[in-house]
């Protein structure tokens, strides 16, 4: 007996058995299927981070060093890494799995003590936090609480609203990939699941400095930062 | 291709299933291949099955385990795979079923080259029992490989299929002995398949989805029974 199983964020799908005795086409016709698979129905979609500078030019991230994600199926299945600017001279718009080697393009300065300090700046500006993750589609997506967090500290926390806003993330870009939702597959097999369902969603964020790197006497000034953060998030209804 | 897939399922030993198995995919996709006046040239889209032995790709959650059989890219099994005389698809066949059969140790070079990223499928061959050969196996390419629009996008999707075929009367179709259950908790063999997935979807935030397939011997009754449509089991979710 042969048994299809389909994993995705919103947990497994299994087909009918088949018989490959008995129903021997259907073996056969289920690996001429597979053949004309596009890369897209295997569960490969390569996904483009981007961010628009200055004068609304799309401008693309790519993964640096390799991530592995958590070992779960239905869930949130988070992946997280640092993303890194692909110079303007990369022709093709790079994906997260294709642009791990491409490197920003070095400045031509002649200065060598500016140069190295623009590069620097520059590079740290050009690294941000990647996040990726499967919100279920009902829920507020990340992006969105985030907004509201920002607002309601502004509003409600007066002049205590920085406690609050300095330890929220500062989203860059975020886009939810509706082509991703498990609603689609779920619905093709006519399945009888009317909730659950999750999307792709990837978010860019300006980069944390960690608590870790910090001098001692700093380390303890943001230690009671976040600390006192925390009460006063919870006070203007965000969690 | 019957004749390797009878052969595999008439096999009590599980690992002895791979190679004749493999062969019998391969040849589906070959003949699929000759259908539409195919050479021997890889396109990129173009998929192989092959024996994941010695080991390519484990998996090492809980306990060591590894996928028997699995489906990738024609042009990254040859460009891992492949020898500098075997640039086509035939010669890809050929090695996919060889790499047990010479049972010799993998270059560490070409193991790392292939991930679970590179994997499209899982396939996990599990012998329980003998399978009675006394059923018909003979069948034609042609009595379904016309098969309509209907059934071919039916079966893609795994939901109801048409039991309906011209060449088998429904009358003489055999129902699987559910109670010849194996000694070994089903639970195992599909807690197996979830592994491989797994891995795959951890693997890359690229990777949307992942399948695997589960193909379990089991003793098949020499009675015939009656049954119809909807005495199948549906989609789960």
């Amino acid at each position: 007996m042969l048994t299809l199983y389909w994993y995705d964020s919103q947990g497994c799908i299994e087909a009918d058995n088949i018989n490959i005795i008995e129903e021997l086409p259907l073996l056969v016709i289920m690996i001429r299927i597979f053949e004309d698979f596009p890369l897209g129905m295997w569960g490969y979609t390569p996904i483009n981070v981007w961010t628009e500078d200055e004068n609304q030019q799309k401008v693309y991230y790519c993964c640096e060093g390799a991530r592995v994600g958590s070992f779960q199926i239905k869930g949130r299945r988070s992946f997280t890494a640092d993303a890194t600017k692909i110079s303007a001279q990369t022709a093709i718009p790079p994906t997260i799995a294709t642009a791990s080697t491409t490197t920003p393009a070095p400045s031509s300065s002649h200065d060598e003590h500016s140069e190295g300090a623009q590069l620097e700046h520059e590079r740290s500006e050009d690294i941000l936090f990647l996040k990726s993750a499967w919100p279920e589609v009902n829920r507020r997506k990340e992006p969105e609480v985030i907004k509201e967090a920002y607002k309601r500290a502004e509003k409600l926390l007066e002049t205590e609203a920085p406690s609050v806003t300095e330890h929220l993330p500062i989203v860059v870009n975020s886009e939810e990939l509706t082509y991703t939702s498990t609603e689609i597959i779920r619905h093709l097999v006519r399945s009888t699941t009317t909730d659950g369902f999750r999307v792709q969603l990837w978010m860019l964020s300006k980069k944390l400095q960690p608590i870790h790197t910090l001098d001692p006497k700093d380390f303890w000034v943001a230690f009671w930062h976040t600390i006192r953060c925390k009460p006063l998030f919870f006070s203007v209804g965000s969690d | 291709m019957r004749l390797p897939v009878a052969c595999s399922c008439g096999i009590v030993s599980e690992k002895a299933r791979y190679r004749p198995f493999v062969t019998a995919l391969n040849e589906m996709l070959l003949h699929s291949r000759k259908l539409k006046s195919r050479g021997d040239t890889i396109n990129d889209s173009d998929i192989i099955f092959a024996i994941n032995g010695p080991a390519i790709l484990e998996s090492y959650r809980l306990a060591k385990r590894k996928p028997p059989l699995v489906c990738l890219l024609a042009e990254k099994f040859k460009s891992s795979f492949g020898k500098h005389d075997s640039p086509g698809f035939n010669a890809c066949m050929s090695n996919a079923r060889k790499i047990k059969g010479n049972n010799k140790k993998l270059d560490p070079k070409e193991v790392s080259t292939i991930t679970w990223g590179n994997i499209l499928q899982s396939w996990e061959l599990h012998a329980n029992g003998k399978i009675n050969s006394e059923m018909r196996t003979d069948f034609n390419a042609e009595e379904f490989l016309d098969a309509d629009d209907d059934e071919i996008s039916s079966a893609s999707a795994g939901s109801k299929r048409k039991r309906s075929s011209p060449s088998i009367p429904s009358s003489k179709k055999i129902k699987i002995e559910q109670s010849l259950s194996p000694v070994v908790p089903i639970a195992l063999k599909e807690l197996q398949c979830a592994f491989y997935g797994i891995e795959r979807l951890r693997h890359s935030m690229d990777i949307t989805h992942s399948m695997s397939i589960l193909l379990s011997g089991e003793e098949l009754s020499p009675t015939a029974h009656f049954f119809d449509t909807d005495d199948r089991q549906q989609m789960k979710c």
